[in-house]
């Protein structure tokens, strides 16, 4: 009797051991580092803020591939260099467009295999784009205006379009990693998508190594093509990406020095910078964090009085952005600029008509809005109605449990109401909001799916994007209509960025934007990310000499350089 | 002489002080009698039972002394007197109904008990499956789990198992209170047919039911307010009682066979003294109808007949 | 016996069938819609791709055919050990996310219950006897059993793991190290265990001990104790029954304290980035993953019956009263 709990315990632990010992992979050898690890702590970089479930798929195509699967394993034909705003070689080794902007020439880097030697070819690029002839892939729509892709020669791919959307074209290149056809071909139409894709076989500097529930481990591969081609070379001979189960346990695992990157949001990061804890960000002052994407409030305009744009200017001006960024995030993120346009745009921001049409915060000014507008309050309860004396009460929605964003949400709320608005936060489910996005089923909501790109064309065309469907996706949430900034987008498309219509075109879609207020640009969110030093050095930074790649593991930010910010990394010299 | 119980004193504690609940009993019980042990609730009749076999935590011995078959009985020392427990002394408890274990079956519990007493069960099994014949239990009982039995089983089983070593002095505790009219008798008789066999010596048969114990008892004793009031053959007790508040209380029965309950004597006016304080002399003076000045001073248990004893002046 | 047990049998399959049919319907009356979540994560741009990929999903999820049918389909596919394909993991499957899960969940579950079980009743046992022991255990029992789980862990986290470093702060086992048969990785595996378990033991054990030292103090007052003293039994005999009887209701406790525990744990799992089914739940709750909600919840139905239906089995064994009542008694 006395023993058995003992015995019981013993016989769980027997089991759990065999059911983890199936699960994570090949290998048992034992490691020779100093703690008994198999992966020494001086060449491995532990990682977390992008996974918040277990991996379960290393497939390209699809989202919802573990960390690193596109970027780390698969990589891109080109990447996109944020600080100098244009396209880098990497895979490829140039990209031509032809005079006339029809066709697009790629030539491939001679001697890039992959990680099962076989080499990568004008053909497997040729596999990946017409992949997208698949409805169900993500990028289906490409071949709106792709006319053919040919590959001329084993390093030569030639693109003809039926539309030159230059600038989509450029975002597609930088964005889609090439996948192996001699791999996929395999697979049927159903399993492109449905695919787990085990052991992912890519070009990248990493290969696979293990996963468990809780993380993803990768190993360094040799012979990297980047390392000839471009002298680059990954530092760290593993990396580990540790499953979120919470922000709290990422502080705790930072602040224990067992995780070297983290990007998760930790509120009150900024003490943490201030205590002993060796924690480091990009910029030592606020806003700490570089900006990753622009919040939005989005005004429902199929709705009124949101269908106005009077009433969305005064909304726009009774918003104390200050209060959002110092009271909510404590100076982490950085107010936006009127256009939205995020900070690596600065160039393209025309000053001038920031001035002339630009917001700024003034209660007393979007009370006179939307008294010239015609809102008054006629019933006398401090609230204005709209034009019809109906009083007026909307709901602005933001997820339950986004803390940040629901605080935020409750200062525009406040600050409508001293403005007169009644307007009142509320925090549906994630999911359920959703939905209410997707179908146009809201008064007022945030988003924020604006991120950094090659372009403002993106951000465009996430703001202006036609036609309005019964179900908007990723794009227009407003359900703004206005055919004549539309077509601006699609010119915008379709301009090369030397070209001097580029900058123009955008000016007149910031004029746009700034007049018809489509959606109201707030803050900028950071590209949260923090790291210590105990293992590696050298970090982005915005210091003197130190590398100025994102810091950031997020899905799509490795093509936006961050692979380059592992081969910067160096290794604190063991003991 | 089985059992001969001196100037015996037990109180209780309590927060407020100890109430004398047993206030100096002395009397004998000899061998092959069975003593009928009546009075009110708060009479000291079972504070008098237990302290023959358990005190329990809030009892404490004052005064007096035990003794049984001419060896002293440690009453107050409950580990010494673990030693006399069921084989000298035992216990046929009023909750008959529930005292055997209920998760036990009933013969491994004996055997388990026996055991631990130093009593192989293996041998004394045959005498106790005789004793289940003997009261018309099946002997597969002791295969049984308690609640596989009826409640007349259940008091058979314990008058047999508490009777199984043969003690001299057997204590039954309101035994038939909880049965019918039939079984009551069939129990009654029980007790007397183990006396005549000598399974045990003495008997003390607590009850409040004056009738019962007539039928079967030698003697009665009465209690009343922590003192001894009478003690005289049962007829005696029953027809010419000499204490006042015996006399009250035979008189106060409608006739015989007919048990009083439980409460205060409608023919007694007043109520007994508590027993925190109780005041010197008689206590039963403030309800006696015959007391008179010299009850002030406390009569003494004395014997006024053969066999008969009295605590009243006016019975002297 | 044996009709006792058919009956028993016959009760689970039917909580067994009712828990599967609340299962499948509830997150069917959930808001949302899994094959929007799938169009919303892959960003669908192209409005002549939305009509192929809704059916294309429909048809992934199963969701193309009548309710009925659904219905009939869940349970065929569930009785092959299909529970279908995870909306926000996918393309996994359900029944291998939470498979992949369960071993954690049940090595934190099982031990915490069985051994808080165990010494709960025993050190509450051991209180009701001794004096010093009931002063301290009484007071931290009461402490112990009123504090959440979540509270408990975030403190055991901050303390042990974060500020003393003495134990690891999240993950399965140590993320330098691969599933192995060595002693390393055991040990990493224990490390790892052993703050979450100690968080579920304490909260559960606190409950365990105060409920036995109140119910072995009401069996030691019990007729038959009393009766056993009078006939001179060793206090040794009398509380071996005390204890015996008294952990019959502890037993019912157990079975009723099942639910929470599972609740504590999938908090407690959290909290210490613990890689059972706690965090799966949580985010399939969050991303209105109904399907492997479904499966999770399935998992812990059964863990609950089968848990249950063990009880149920033990306690005939140990309490000779129901069992006279499914014979009907010999009296």
């Amino acid at each position: 009797m006395r023993t058995r709990p003992r015995y019981i315990a013993a016989l769980f632990t027997a089991v759990l051991l065999a059911t983890t010992a199936c699960e994570g992979g090949d290998s048992g050898s034992s490691g020779n580092s100093s703690n008994g690890g198999q992966y020494p702590r001086n060449e491995t970089l532990y990682t977390s803020g992008s996974a918040w479930g277990p991996p379960t798929t290393w497939n390209p195509i699809v989202p919802g591939y573990a960390t690193g699967t596109v970027g780390l394993v698969y990589e891109p034909l080109f990447i996109f260099n944020p600080e100098k705003l244009e396209l880098e070689p990497w895979l490829a080794e140039k990209g031509e467009w032809s005079a006339d902007n029809k066709t697009y020439t790629v030539t491939l880097r001679d001697g890039v295999k992959w990680s099962d030697d076989k080499p990568l070819t004008a053909d497997d690029v040729k596999y990946t784009v017409e992949l997208g002839k698949i409805k169900a892939v993500p990028y289906s729509n490409l071949w709106n205006w792709l006319a053919s892709v040919e590959a001329t020669d084993q390093r030569t791919v030639k693109f003809t379009f039926s539309d030159p959307r230059v600038q989509e074209w450029e975002n597609w290149l930088y964005e889609n990693a090439i996948v192996p056809k001699h791999i996929w071909e395999s697979r049927s139409e159903a399993d492109i998508t449905t695919h787990k894709n085990e052991k992912p076989v890519g070009s990248g500097p990493y290969v696979y190594q293990a996963h468990a529930q809780d993380r993803m481990v990768w190993k360094k591969k040799d012979g990297w093509w980047a390392e000839k081609a471009l002298n680059l070379k990954v530092a760290p001979t593993y990396v580990v990406d540790i499953v979120n189960s919470s922000n709290e346990v990422a502080l705790g695992l930072l602040t224990s020095g067992r995780l070297d990157l983290s990007n998760n949001f930790l509120p009150g990061v900024a003490n943490l910078l201030k205590g002993d804890f060796k924690v480091k960000t990009y910029y030592a002052e606020p806003p700490y964090m570089l900006s990753a994407n622009t919040a939005m409030l989005i005004p429902n305009t199929t709705k009124a009085p949101m269908n106005d744009v009077a009433f969305r200017k005064a909304l726009a001006e009774s918003i104390e952005v200050k209060k959002i960024v110092e009271g909510v995030y404590g100076n982490i993120v950085k107010a936006s600029n009127p256009t939205g346009l995020l900070p690596v745009y600065d160039q393209y921001v025309d000053q001038a008509t920031v001035s002339s049409s630009g917001f700024t915060f003034d209660t007393n000014k979007a009370k006179a809005t939307l008294a010239a507008a015609g809102y008054k309050d006629t019933n006398g309860d401090g609230k204005v109605e709209d034009k019809a004396g109906k009083p007026i009460s909307l709901k602005l929605i933001v997820p339950s449990g986004w803390t940040d964003w629901m605080e935020a949400a409750r200062v525009i709320a406040e600050g409508a109401q001293a403005a007169g608005l009644n307007i009142v936060a509320e925090f549906p489910d994630a999911a359920a909001l959703d939905d209410a996005r997707t179908a146009g089923k809201f008064d007022l909501l945030l988003n924020n799916w604006t991120g950094v790109s090659n372009t403002p064309w993106t951000y465009y065309n996430y703001l202006f994007q036609m036609p309005v469907q019964a179900q908007q996706f990723s794009a227009n949430f407003s359900r703004y209509q206005n055919q004549a900034a539309w077509e601006l987008v699609q010119k915008l498309s379709r301009t090369p960025s030397s070209d001097p219509a580029y900058k123009t075109t955008i000016a007149e879609l910031q004029k746009i934007q700034l007049t018809e207020m489509p959606a109201i640009p707030l803050w900028y969110n950071g590209m949260w990310a923090q790291y210590t030093e105990s293992a590696w050095t050298n970090w982005p930074s915005e210091a003197a000499g130190a590398p100025k790649d994102f810091p950031s593991t997020w899905n799509n930010m490795w093509e936006l350089g961050s692979i380059k910010m592992l081969t910067q990394l160096k290794p604190v010299s063991s003991k | 002489m089985s059992l001969r119980v001196d100037n015996l004193k037990v109180y209780y504690r309590t927060l407020r002080g100890d109430v004398k609940a047993l206030d100096g009993a002395t009397f004998t019980v000899a061998d092959g009698e069975i003593m009928g042990l009546a009075g009110e609730s708060g009479s000291g009749k079972s504070t008098l039972s237990k302290s023959l076999i358990r005190l329990d935590t809030r009892m404490r011995l004052v005064e007096g002394g035990v003794e049984l078959d001419g060896k002293p009985l440690p009453i107050g020392d409950q580990d010494a007197m673990n030693a006399f427990r069921f084989k000298e002394v035992s216990l046929i408890p009023q909750y008959a109904m529930s005292a055997l274990n209920p998760t036990r079956k009933i013969g491994k519990m004996i055997s388990e008990l026996l055991g631990a007493r130093g009593v192989k069960y293996s041998e004394i099994k045959p005498e106790l499956e005789r004793r289940l014949d003997l009261v018309g239990l099946k002997r597969e009982v002791l295969n049984n789990y308690p609640i596989e039995l009826s409640g007349g089983m259940k008091q058979r089983m314990v008058l047999v198992l508490s009777t199984l070593l043969n003690p001299s002095l057997l204590i039954a505790d309101e035994v038939t209170s909880a049965l019918d009219v039939s079984t009551q008798r069939a129990v009654a008789e029980t007790l007397v047919e183990f006396r005549d066999r000598e399974f045990v010596k003495s008997m003390i048969v607590v009850t409040h039911d004056i009738s019962l114990v007539y039928q079967i008892a030698d003697t009665i004793m009465v209690m009343y307010a922590g003192k001894l009031a009478e003690k005289a053959p049962a007829d005696v007790v029953v027809n010419a009682p000499r204490h006042p508040y015996t006399q009250l209380l035979i008189s106060s029965l409608p006739e015989v066979g007919v048990r009083y309950a439980d409460r205060k004597l409608a023919g007694i006016p007043g109520s007994p003294p508590g027993l925190l304080n109780p005041p010197a002399g008689c206590r039963f003076r403030d309800r006696c109808p015959l007391a008179f000045a010299r009850c002030v001073e406390e009569p003494p248990f004395v014997e006024v007949d053969k066999n008969h004893h009295v605590a009243c002046w006016k019975a002297q | 016996m044996r009709r006792y047990f058919a009956r028993k049998v016959a009760i689970y399959l039917l909580t067994f069938f009712v828990a599967v049919t609340l299962n499948w319907l509830i997150p069917r009356f959930m808001p949302g819609d899994p094959v929007l979540r799938m169009l919303t994560r892959t960003s669908v741009s192209n409005p002549d791709a939305i009509a192929p990929m809704r059916e294309y999903y429909n048809n992934v999820f199963g969701l193309d055919v009548p309710l009925w049918r659904q219905y009939l389909n869940y349970w065929a596919e569930l009785l092959q050990g299909n529970m279908g394909i995870s909306v926000w993991l996918f393309p996994a499957p359900v029944t291998e996310v939470i498979l992949d899960a369960v071993p954690y969940t049940l090595a934190l579950l099982i031990p915490s219950i069985l051994l808080s079980w165990y010494a709960g009743n025993k050190v509450g046992a051991l209180a009701a006897r001794r004096k010093w022991l009931d002063n301290t255990v009484l007071p931290l029992g009461y402490a112990l059993t009123a504090t959440p789980y979540m509270w408990i862990a975030i403190v055991l986290a901050w303390s042990l793991a974060i500020i003393a470093g003495v134990f690891p702060v999240a993950g399965g086992y140590s993320f330098d190290l691969q599933p192995s048969w060595s002693l390393v990785f055991f040990n990493s595996l224990i490390q790892h265990w052993f703050l979450p378990f100690l968080s579920l033991f304490l909260v559960a054990f606190g409950g365990w001990a105060i409920g036995m030292r109140n119910m072995i103090i009401y069996e030691l007052e019990a007729d038959y104790a009393n009766y056993l003293e009078a006939l001179g039994a060793p206090r040794r005999l009398i509380r071996r029954y005390a204890f015996r009887n008294a952990l019959l209701p502890q037993l019912t406790g157990l079975a009723l304290q099942l639910g929470v525990l599972v609740a504590g744990a999938l908090v407690t799992e959290i909290v210490f980035g613990y890689p059972g089914l706690g965090r799966l739940i949580l985010m399939a709750i969050q991303n209105q993953d109904f399907f492997l909600l479904q499966g999770a919840f399935l998992f812990i139905v059964i863990g609950v019956l089968i848990a249950n239906f063990v009880i149920d089995i033990v306690y005939v064994l140990v309490d000779p009263r129901t069992r006279t009542g499914m014979t009907g008694g010999a009296a």
